[in-house]
């Protein structure tokens, strides 16, 4: 199985790749918010504009860019062809039998298939950028101030990246057992729908089996290696913030400033 | 000087349900600076007994003591710092998403800040031979390797103790051997008492001394030298019977007498060279 | 019943960027009744030859003959999946195979996959656990609750119940502590003896010289040397450039031989050593 598809990062060295996770991962979601007030062609244009900017700032080729939206493909058309048919108001541009398409339904279409472009694009670059685990310390760190709330941000970081650790781990046991039932006669992705589901019992079983017992050999190791949760804890892994952190954050925040004054009310 | 480790009579059961106690009466000591090896059939009680060493088990009676320290409920967590333990299987004691990740993990656990964790990582990793692979994710690297990472990350703690949990029984010939010339050149370079639970006779010649277990009692101590000389009885105790030991066996039954029981292969070589050249 | 591969060649992950070639022009034969030892690195193809002789994987070229059933790369799946149960296959740490709620279930699970009936299965379950040496008290166990080595023999019974022609072994013993690894491996001799056909993929030259009559070495997914281990064995130096041992008798004669003892063929077991010694 492929090692290289879990986050689809592109080791690089631009200025995107430098960033701090945790300014990228910040920029994402004022991104998120900001991008409801484009409803109209200018900020739609300003946003198309500056995300294209980031992405040739990222050095990694279009065509990655391109195979992160394929999948989606289907789902943005169906919704953007859903908004066109559904959605009435203004002139009537077409009509063929009981199916009217309107200019409101058009525009409706055109930004809603905008929106879904954008944001794909722009988690499409943040996950190309930015390694898994670079992702999770990012998390941990942003949730680090909210453990006096309760917040249990260490063990969520921990999770997180025991979770990356064992992915490539679990993934060639997962491809070791189907082999050896294979061997026994199982035949998998064969037969109808009940047939399918039943083939996934010889799978799934040995699998968690083997992961109980892995969770369990791991925990006496992590203890005998002194681990008592996170107190007291230092980090080896650290994320350094720097000047170019915080202009990527102004930038998206100036870039809200801007939608909101060119929206239309 | 005082014992490494000394255990008094200990007793264990997992299952307070089940009658036959797991350990039933062990004592023994390790001296410092020793290596020790503990073979014995698969239930005899080995893991359990250096788990409870680790204080990751307890006992329901007797008592342990790490360098002259007895081991209790409240010291278990300090004690443990002295101690730096190797598990049997390469992927579930590989905690760090990358190999430098992992070997600092005991040292984060510590609370050792960031500048004295990196020098003691590199270090730890020139010890064992991976400086190169400090970036390499646990996924892209053999048994053996993952294993000397597990060395490197208790070497890094700097512990006076280390204790080897079969931690070559997964691993092919080659890491094998890799592994056990690494603990060797470790041990010799900086003297700590090492305890080794095995089945390969190649890791119990290394040793000074080896510790039978059997049915939850230690059955007996001797060097192994000793040990091999014991022939027939090995299998049962846990081991192979040396190639040596056989061959000797076998030659005697021809008429070429051997005298000891048991000899290295250098040795085997040097005798039989001496009689065959005279024949 | 035995294995050829004719000009076998095997590229993995065809077609995508992480395409890689594991295997170059093979060609070799399995004879039928023999015990065939594969020994190589790991990244040798060992274990992808392996896949290809009972049709897990089919080659990229050339063919794989499985009795009367020819095995290339555009064989479908419902063709050749009666090869599945003439060659078993025992992957390594067989033990992570089993799922079901008790051992006897888990056995008779392999042989109903291919079309056994239920109570026909369940004889079989029982005559192959009797023959691993687990005692019927265990058969409506859960399989989690038995010890490591019990639990790879029950995964090794559940492939003998598919009453398979040839049974293919990787490192069968890996992991198991002496006492297990001589059980199952006497248990393998048997099996020969009795008629099947064994092949052994294995890093212990010992047991290669101990058991096995014919011996393909592999190298990069290369076949480079085979033949009878005692003439194999004969190359210590070439095989231990190439990182693969020689017996521990064979080296052992061999440092005599360098010493000055005339030997003319190195022996590649103990036995045969002291008969050389014993005849001058």
């Amino acid at each position: 199985m492929d090692k290289l598809i879990l986050g689809r990062y592109i080791p690089g060295n631009s200025l995107i790749h430098r960033l701090d996770p945790r300014s990228k991962l910040l920029a994402m979601v004022l991104y998120i918010i900001i991008i409801f007030w484009a409803n109209n062609l200018v900020t739609n244009l300003l946003m198309l504009a500056f995300t294209l900017v980031v992405i040739l700032l990222s050095q990694v080729k279009l065509s990655f860019f391109i195979n992160g939206v394929k999948p989606m493909i289907g789902i943005i058309l169906f919704t953007t062809i859903f908004q066109m048919l559904f959605t009435q108001g203004g002139e009537i541009i077409l009509q063929i039998w009981i199916i009217r398409i309107t200019s409101f339904g058009l525009s409706q279409a055109a930004l809603i298939f905008m929106r879904f472009l954008l944001i794909i694009l722009f988690s499409t670059l943040l996950t190309l950028t930015t390694t898994p685990l670079s992702l999770a310390d990012a998390v941990e760190s942003l949730l680090k101030p909210f453990e006096v709330f309760k917040v249990p941000a260490h063990e969520i970081g921990l999770m997180l990246s025991l979770s990356l650790r064992f992915v490539p781990t679990l993934m060639d046991d997962t491809t070791r057992i189907m082999n050896a039932q294979r061997a026994r006669g199982v035949d998998f992705g064969e037969g109808n729908l009940v047939q399918k589901v039943k083939s996934i019992i010889p799978i799934l079983i040995p699998l968690f089996a083997s992961s109980f017992k892995r969770a369990d050999a791991l925990a006496i190791a992590m203890e005998a290696r002194g681990y008592q949760g996170g107190d007291g804890r230092t980090k080896y892994r650290r994320l350094k913030w720097t000047l170019k952190d915080n202009l990527a954050l102004l930038s998206v925040i100036a870039l809200g400033a801007l939608l909101f004054f060119l929206k239309n009310p | 000087m005082t014992n490494s480790i000394e255990v008094r009579d200990l007793k264990f059961k997992y299952d307070q349900e089940q009658e036959h106690y797991t350990l039933n009466g062990v004592s023994f000591h390790v001296k410092q600076g020793e290596w020790l090896s503990i073979i014995g059939h698969n239930g005899s009680g080995k893991s359990t007994t250096v788990r409870l060493i680790d204080g990751l088990l307890e006992a329901e009676s007797g008592k342990i003591y790490i360098e002259g320290q007895e081991l209790t409920e409240d010291n278990v967590w300090d004690v443990r710092h002295k101690i730096g333990m190797v598990f049997q299987n390469p992927d579930n004691q590989f905690v760090g998403a990358t190999v430098e990740d992992d070997v600092a993990f005991g040292l984060e656990n510590k609370g050792v800040p960031l500048e004295e964790m990196q020098i003691r990582v590199k270090e730890a990793l020139e010890l064992v031979g991976m400086t190169a692979f400090a970036e390499r994710e646990p996924a892209r690297l053999s048994g053996g390797q993952k294993q000397r990472i597990a060395i490197a990350g208790a070497v890094a703690m700097r512990p006076n103790i280390i204790i080897l949990d079969e931690a070559t029984s997964m691993l092919d010939p080659e890491g094998r051997l890799e592994l056990i010339k690494t603990m060797k050149a470790i041990r010799d370079q900086y003297g700590m008492t090492v305890i080794s639970i095995t089945h390969d006779l190649d890791e119990v010649a290394l040793s000074d001394r080896v510790l039978v277990m059997k049915n939850g009692q230690v059955e007996s101590s001797s060097t192994p030298r000793e040990l091999f000389a014991r022939g027939e009885e090995l299998l049962a105790l846990g081991l192979d019977i040396p190639f040596t030991a056989n061959l000797i066996k076998l030659l005697r039954t021809d008429g070429i007498n051997i005298k000891d029981d048991y000899l290295t292969e250098k040795e085997l070589e040097e005798q039989l060279w001496e009689l065959l050249s005279k024949a | 019943m035995g294995i050829t591969l004719e000009g076998v060649n095997y590229t993995y992950q065809k077609g995508t960027p992480f395409e890689g070639k594991a295997l170059f022009d093979i060609d070799l034969t399995i004879a039928d009744g023999s015990y065939t030892a594969f020994i190589g690195h790991t990244g040798s193809g060992k274990s992808t030859i392996m896949q290809l002789l009972n049709g897990l994987n089919v080659p990229t070229q050339g063919t794989v003959y499985v009795d009367d059933m020819a095995i290339t790369a555009g064989s479908k799946n419902k063709d050749i999946k009666l090869v599945r149960k003439k060659v078993g296959l025992v992957f390594q740490f067989p033990e992570s195979q089993l799922f079901e709620e008790t051992v006897l279930k888990d056995v008779a699970f392999g042989p109903q996959n291919f079309g056994v009936s239920k109570e026909r299965a369940e004889e079989l379950a029982r005559e192959k656990l009797a023959m691993v040496g687990i005692s019927e008290e265990f058969f409506d166990k859960n399989p989690f609750e038995l010890s490591g080595g019990q639990m790879r023999r029950v995964a090794i019974a559940g492939i003998l119940a598919m009453e398979p022609n040839i049974l293919v072994l990787d490192e069968p013993t890996a992991g198991l502590d002496p006492k297990g690894r001589r059980e199952l491996m006497t248990l393998f001799k048997e099996l020969h003896q009795s008629g099947m056909t064994i092949v052994l993929v294995t890093h212990l030259m010992d047991d290669v010289a101990d058991y096995a009559d014919y011996v393909n070495v592999l190298e990069t997914g290369k076949l480079i040397l085979s033949g009878k281990p005692s003439d194999i064995f004969q190359n210590v130096d070439l095989l231990e450039s190439k990182q693969l041992g020689v017996p521990k008798i064979t080296k052992f004669a061999q440092n005599l031989r360098k010493r000055g003892f005339q030997l003319e063929r190195l022996p590649i077991t103990t036995e045969e050593f002291v008969e050389v010694l014993k005849h001058g």
